[in-house]
């Protein structure tokens, strides 16, 4: 073989081996790619290519027993600009700024200090108006855009705000209906994978997970009646300038809470600002009952065997000793019967009765009927009242627990309790949402009834004494006694006045003055409670003259409301039969 | 031997054209499912938006105002609303029968620019 030869042959091997050397190598690195690395880099692939995007879920509606929406959520645009794509920040922030009523350095000094960013809000949940007028501006497709976020609403304005509470913008509800449901209410987002293409365009979208819609909650509430609670309660405000006042309405056969309001209150859908109105008086303010409280020691004593309604009481003439305390009435009286001892408020008349009871009697007598728990109200924030374990009463205690002091109540505990006697002695505890439908038909499919568990009942007292005490004092109370501005025309009306005072580490100041009733008294339809706290004008302090005219009205109106409602279902009823 | 091998071709060719057509359509019809959805949820925006404006228009407190103020007290009817349909002849054939007189146009939906933003 010549050199030539040799050298020729020796440039073919070189060749061939690099060639084989290469392939090695490319047969290695793509081992490696496809297998080695093959999750590494797919999951780098897919997360250049596909993007998860959350749909949030449609938070829930709140409705009143007739439909009526009480709240809801509507969607609402965002507006968000590029700055990197921005050229000309000053122009695009002075034509924003006027649009939204911003300030147009404030915008222009955000936009230059966030000139990289590809996002920033701009403002969030415009009206309708600021939607158009931005668009009306034309500007660059490619520098702005809208995003759609949900806002709850409350169609009603300041109705029932205590009742309902608020939904934040982060989509959680506080204090009221808002939060005792809010798991129901606000839903489940669900999401889907936009898949895009090397350009950033959408060119698939697949949906991962359906968001499931918030359900729609269905409150014991009438809003017309609602209104008319409010009205009275502004009228209360105006005429009293109390510290606060609360009103309820329910039903003693079923224990629907037809209308629940207080004083201060708030705007729902502007609730900044507005601190001092929060509290819902109705559950979560306790005061001593005063009068309220004595038909269940009355009740309690009878159902005991200790006490007979045709029983004559001495009332000392105002005055009456009792260890080192002298009890007075507010007037004074000699011989009075049972009835009488109710009508006329007399102190010393229930202080005999307390005296038969016991300490332990009065604190069973307050045990039955509620006052040592909680109602088991659908509602956040609802106190258990202040009333002292046995222990720690007195002899004291025996003349001031008869007549509603030493204990402390809030007003859904005193308006549960009656509604007990209104209801025969059968106890049923009071209910704001109801697991019946609505009425209006809902294009929305996802959304779903909340069953609300069925009231709890107990027999408190013989279903003869609490008819007894219905149509015989308490009735009279309204006939002839201390709640007489209570009166309807036509109606035969029940109910108990009671003024308390109010101590404080200083002493006495001001007093509380309450008014708890229903009608028919032969058949009670529905009951009304209203508390006034340190009711100032006039000075008067009366349960009967502050907040018994406020009761009657309401009373009026829902006795009207509950004939509507039953003629309604009868006819239902009627129809459904047909079929 | 070449019949045989153009058949093959041709028969690969059909079925991957085939399976081009298959794959487009599959693809209109899921954007069309895509656009549909977007149509529902901006159907039931503009529903939430106007059953929020009925709402509020028809919230008993405003409703209960305006009865204060006798606005909503019933008015009588006029002899024209009262007077029965089968009474009123017009030149007209089709008046004669006045509930099935719908003649409102009907127009496919179609999304407007702007709700596209």
């Amino acid at each position: 073989m010549s050199p030539r030869q040799q050298t020729r042959r020796w440039r073919v091997g070189l060749i061939t081996g690099g060639i084989l050397l290469m392939w090695g190598i490319l047969a290695i690195r793509l081992v490696q790619v496809q297998g080695y690395s093959r999750d590494g880099f797919a999951s780098r692939a897919t997360s250049q290519r596909t993007f998860k995007e959350v749909i949030p879920a449609r938070p829930g509606e709140i409705v009143d027993r007739n439909g009526h929406v009480l709240a809801m959520t509507v969607t609402r645009r965002s507006l968000f600009l590029d700055p990197s794509r921005i050229e000309n920040r000053w122009d695009v922030a002075r034509q924003i700024a006027g649009a939204l009523n911003l300030s147009a350095d404030h915008l222009y000094q955000q936009l230059s200090d966030k000139a990289s960013r590809r996002f920033i809000w701009v403002k969030r949940r415009l009206t309708e108006d600021e939607v158009e007028r931005v668009r009306a501006l034309a500007l660059p497709e490619d520098i702005w855009g809208y995003r759609n976020e949900y806002q709850r609403n409350y169609p009603q304005g300041n109705l029932a705000a205590h009742a309902l509470g608020i939904r934040n913008i982060d989509n959680h509800g506080s204090g009221g209906v808002e939060q005792s449901f809010d798991s129901a209410i606000r839903g489940m987002e669900g999401s889907r994978i936009l898949v895009r293409d090397a350009r950033g365009a959408v060119i698939d979208i697949r949906p991962e997970a359906a968001p499931r819609h918030g359900a729609t909650i269905v409150t014991t509430i009438d809003s017309t009646l609602q209104v008319r609670v409010e009205n009275q309660l502004d009228e209360i405000v105006k005429q009293w300038n109390p510290t606060g006042a609360c009103a309820i309405v329910m039903q003693p056969t079923t224990g629907d809470i037809l209308a629940m309001a207080s004083r201060p209150t708030f705007d729902p859908n502007k609730p900044a600002g507005q601190k001092d109105a929060w509290s819902n008086l109705c559950i979560s303010a306790v005061y001593e009952p005063g009068s309220t409280i004595k038909p269940f020691i009355v009740g309690w004593a009878m159902e005991q065997g200790l006490l007979n309604s045709n029983e004559i009481f001495d009332c000392e003439n105002g005055a009456y000793r009792m260890g080192r305390r002298v009890l007075h009435d507010s007037h004074p009286y000699g011989r009075l019967n049972v009835t009488d001892v109710l009508v006329k408020s007399s102190n010393i008349g229930m202080a005999k009765i307390g005296e038969r009871l016991t300490n332990a009697g009065l604190y069973r007598s307050l045990l039955t009927f509620g006052f040592v728990r909680r109602t088991g109200l659908e509602l956040p924030g609802e106190l258990v009242g202040l009333v002292r374990p046995l222990n720690d009463w007195n002899d004291y205690s025996l003349g001031s627990v008869p007549m509603g002091h030493e204990i402390a109540i809030t007003p859904m505990q005193l308006i549960t309790a009656h509604a007990a006697l209104a209801n025969g002695g059968r106890m049923v505890y009071p209910r704001l949402t109801t697991s019946e439908n609505s009425p209006l038909p809902t294009p929305i499919d996802t959304i779903s009834r909340d069953s609300a568990p069925a009231p709890v009942v107990a027999q408190t007292i013989d279903p003869e004494i609490a008819r007894w005490l219905v149509n015989e004092p308490m009735r009279e109370v309204v006939e002839r006694g201390t709640a007489k501005r209570a009166q309807i025309e036509g109606v035969n009306v029940f109910g108990k006045t009671g003024t308390a005072q109010k101590l404080t580490a200083d002493g006495p100041q001001g007093h509380v003055c309450s008014f708890v009733g229903g009608a028919p008294a032969e058949n009670p339809e529905v009951l009304v409670l209203v508390v006034v706290d340190c009711p100032t004008g006039q000075g008067v302090h009366y349960g009967g003259t502050v907040a018994a005219p406020a009761a009657r009205e309401i009373l009026v109106a829902a006795l009207r409301k509950v004939a509507l409602m039953s003629r309604v279902t009868s006819k239902r009823d009627s129809r459904s039969s047909v079929k | 031997m070449f019949f045989r091998f153009i058949s093959a071709i041709v028969l690969v060719v059909l079925v991957s054209m085939a399976g081009v057509v298959i794959e487009k359509r599959m693809l209109d019809l899921r954007r069309e499912v895509s656009r549909q959805q977007y149509r529902t949820e901006i159907l039931l925006d503009q529903y939430t938006a106007l059953r929020l404006k009925t709402q509020q228009l028809s919230s008993p407190d405003r409703m209960l105002e305006t009865m204060q103020q006798q606005q909503l007290a019933p008015q009588p009817l006029s002899r024209e609303t009262t007077a029965s349909p089968t009474n009123q002849r017009t030149a007209d054939p089709r008046m004669n029968l006045p509930l099935m007189n719908w003649e409102r146009p009907v127009q496919p939906f179609r999304l407007r620019q702007k709700d596209l933003r």
